[in-house]
């Protein structure tokens, strides 16, 4: 987190955008699936029907309780800020989730480790996405504040959000 | 000890660049300015073609990502060919999953991008 200028600590909920003020509440508090993408202009935030523009990040990864992560790795496309390059088609995926589930959206940072391929973190995102004691799982209640604001270097003028325990998951990931 | 040793090498059939080591934020702007060079090397080559040797990078994410973009991009408006050898999946991974592989030109060995020829495609 450190590398992206975020300390990754909790910041009152005043410094989000007002826009995301009132979504980040309903999320916090709804006992159903929702999913927020945060982007420069746009916010969709729908109980259990989330469309995702691909920013670049890795796979979401979906925790259902009971069972064993998946990530979602269908209906992937370039990054929205070089869709126009792209020399294919790409065909959207629709997932269902059940009332419980968690889909965890992390930036890049979270698994990449030098001399490790990325499919290695993969499996350890998953692996300690399914403990039961997984930072993952207290992500139900983050605290979030704006994290890319002012960079540059970014695929889209992206406001991410950081949640508190990105540091926690990256320790014991 | 140098995270990123990034080097360039005019050759007779296009400039060469070969980037070794880890590319993050801080260290993105040396490969940045390299393939800037470079490309400004490669406009003026017959070939009109950079390579981007990436092979021997450990670290590769979306911070380099991003400059290999900006490079293909800006290779674009100068009618420069950027093509990308890399065979591991340090590499190839992060280009796969962000689906940067429909965008970008990426080939196996220096061989294959000196000639423009995917060999799985020729099979």
């Amino acid at each position: 987190v450190s590398e992206h200028h975020c300390d990754a600590r909790a910041d009152e909920p005043s410094v989000l955008p007002p826009e995301m003020r009132g979504a980040v509440a309903a999320a916090l508090t709804s006992r159903f699936p929702i999913v927020l993408w945060f982007g420069a202009d746009d916010l969709f935030v729908v109980c259990n029907d989330g469309y995702i523009p691909m920013l670049g990040h890795p796979y979401p990864l979906v925790v259902v309780p009971g069972k064993s992560p998946v990530f979602l790795r269908d209906g992937r496309r370039p990054p929205v800020a070089a869709l126009q390059e792209a020399r294919r088609e790409h065909n959207t995926a629709t997932r269902e989730l059940r009332p419980g589930s968690l889909v965890l959206l992390y930036t890049d940072g979270l698994i990449e480790r030098p001399g490790k391929t990325l499919d290695q973190g993969f499996v350890r995102l998953r692996g300690g996405a399914a403990r039961p004691d997984s930072p993952a799982r207290r992500l139900h209640r983050p605290t979030l504040r704006p994290g890319h604001l002012g960079s540059s270097r970014s695929f889209a003028p992206v406001v991410p959000a950081t949640a508190t325990h990105i540091a926690d998951a990256r320790a014991t990931g | 000890v140098e995270l990123l040793i990034v080097d360039c090498e005019v050759r007779a059939e296009a400039v060469v660049v070969r980037a070794k080591g880890e590319v993050d934020s801080g260290t993105v702007n040396e490969l940045a300015a390299q393939l800037g060079t470079a490309l400004h090397q490669a406009a003026a080559h017959p070939s009109r073609l950079l390579i981007v040797d990436l092979q021997a990078l450990t670290y590769f994410g979306s911070a380099g990502l991003n400059a290999v973009l900006d490079c293909h991009r800006q290779g674009i408006d100068t009618r420069t060919s950027v093509r990308l050898v890399a065979h591991s999946n340090l590499v190839v991974r992060p280009i796969e999953v962000t689906n940067m592989d429909t965008v970008l030109e990426l080939y196996p060995t220096l061989s294959d991008a000196l000639r423009g020829r995917h060999p799985e495609k020729e099979r």
